[in-house]
């Protein structure tokens, strides 16, 4: 005996399109090809004779004991072929003389209505988690957007299909509970269903594929006219503020002293944490010295670190705009947390292209006088 | 929700019966397991009625819920069942408004 042959077809019709799917599946067996199984975009079909087969399509019960319920449908002719999470697929060949699986209409439809209402309510929590998901990382990404430019949207194209997909899930379920009358005539119209179906999935993957594309795109050219590959010139030291005879660098703090540098499409940066003692008292200083491929990426840096330091969790929580203050020695752009000179407050300055974040620091004045010192040589 | 509009429902159809849940239950004063309703079915009716499994078995879990028929034997897979007192009750109430109806029609019609 010769071995069993299979074949895949794509489904192009979705799960509750119930009528459109058993129509499919009986012009399938009318080819030598009956139904095997049923995956997420697949369905497995096994070649054979063409069979004239009707197929039935069941929500699965939860209420009911399934045993006991495919008993009955084996007795009555119904042999159960395929099953999904939700769904059971039944067929019987068209000259049975089987009695069909609904005598009474309005029972199946009510245990749809079921599936229905418990689809509604997870579609509604799936949205939700979707939306919440999203208002987040817009709240919490503008650093990382900043960063990465486009790159940072491509979560949202594994969010934005699947909301679609579940909204449109729930739709068709919606419209064959409304219109459950109109089965038979659904059916004949499956192969018009079946083109809908691939005209909405071309449209969605077409346009899935350009944004894709076009956010490749983006970060190539990005890449490819990238002018930077050297870290910022310098950083601000302690020696710097403070002076190099006032300070001591104890032997625990000698590794602690750290600088790293990293890049990105627009920026190159270097991180940096200064531990000394001065007149006995600890000092430190940390910070982040941007250099950003053009003025308008690094003002765009600005407004993100501000809003990055403004989270409700950090320690300075007043960060206010200094730019045409007095206390600005000349920054094009300069953010001060109010306790900048009373403790541990944060100094946001921007001179051309050049971002400095400096946090956590003690004498503010001081700081932000070397700071400025430094930056105009820069020039 | 749905649990309460299932149960409002079966109650409010146990009023008067549906064509289905009658003869299910003329069947069951019989024990008998799925199938063998289904046929049982056919033959009480003389083959006026029919009864599909996805009809019989969603019938089958709310009579037993509503405690008018009862499990009789359980066979594995296939249960066989008995109507209960109160389901009998039911019945007998079903068929007085059925001949009834039909005694007040006989009157009017006279066939």
């Amino acid at each position: 005996m010769s071995k069993p042959k299979y074949t895949k077809r794509y489904r192009f019709l979705r799960t509750w399109q119930i009528a459109e799917n058993e129509a499919w599946f009986t012009a399938m067996s009318a080819q030598g090809l009956h139904l095997h199984s049923i995956g997420g975009f697949f369905a497995t079909f096994l070649c054979g004779e063409p069979t004239e087969y009707i197929y039935s399509i069941e929500p699965l019960d939860k209420e009911v004991e399934n045993e006991e319920k495919l008993a009955i449908y084996e007795d009555a002719g119904w042999e159960l072929v395929a099953e999904m999470e939700e769904l059971q697929v039944f067929r019987t060949p068209v000259q049975s003389n089987v009695k069909p699986i609904h005598t009474d209409r309005s029972i199946y439809l009510e245990l749809l209505q079921q599936r229905k209402k418990a689809l509604f309510k997870s579609t509604l929590l799936g949205l939700l988690a979707g939306l919440i998901y999203i208002a987040y990382s817009l709240y919490r990404w503008p650093i990382l957007a900043t960063f990465l430019g486009f790159l940072f949207l491509l979560p949202y194209f594994f969010v934005f299909p699947n909301l679609f997909k579940m909204i449109l899930d729930y739709y068709y379920l919606y419209s064959y509970v409304k219109q459950g009358q109109l089965h038979e005539q659904n059916k004949s119209d499956y192969q018009q269903a079946i083109r809908k179906r691939k005209l909405t999935q071309g449209a969605i993957l077409l346009i899935e594929l350009l944004c894709l594309v076009s956010i490749i795109h983006v970060a190539y050219q990005a890449k490819a006219t990238k002018p930077l590959s050297m870290a910022p010139a310098y950083v601000l030291t302690l020696e710097e503020i403070y002076g190099d005879e006032n300070l001591v660098v104890p032997a625990e703090y000698e590794n602690k002293n750290i600088f790293s540098s990293a890049q990105s499409l627009r920026y190159v940066w270097t991180d940096y944490a200064n531990y000394a003692r001065k007149d006995g008292r600890f000092v430190v200083i940390y910070g982040n010295v941007y250099l950003a491929k053009n003025v308008g990426t690094a003002r765009q840096m600005v407004k993100a670190l501000v809003v990055h330091w403004k989270k409700p969790r950090t320690v300075f929580n007043n960060i206010v705009e200094y730019t045409s203050r007095p206390q600005n020695p000349g920054f094009d752009e300069l953010y001060l947390s109010d306790n900048y000179t009373s403790g541990m407050g944060i100094i946001i300055a921007r001179q051309g292209n050049y971002v400095y974040d400096i946090s956590y620091i003690r004498d503010g004045k001081l700081v932000l006088e070397a700071l400025y010192h430094k930056a105009a040589q820069l020039r | 929700m749905i649990q309460k509009a299932g149960l409002g429902m079966a109650r409010e159809q146990l009023q008067s019966l549906t064509e289905p849940m009658y003869y299910i239950l003329l069947a069951l004063t019989t024990p008998l397991h799925g199938y063998a309703i289904m046929q049982k079915v056919e033959e009480i009716s003389a083959g006026n009625f029919v009864v599909g499994p996805g009809t019989l078995y969603r019938l089958l879990a709310r009579f037993e819920k509503e405690k008018i028929i009862q499990q009789y034997d359980d066979d594995g897979r296939r249960k066989t069942y008995l109507i209960t007192a109160k389901g009998y009750q039911v019945l007998l109430n079903e068929y007085r408004r059925l001949k009834r109806l039909v005694d007040s029609g006989k009157n009017i019609l006279g066939e």
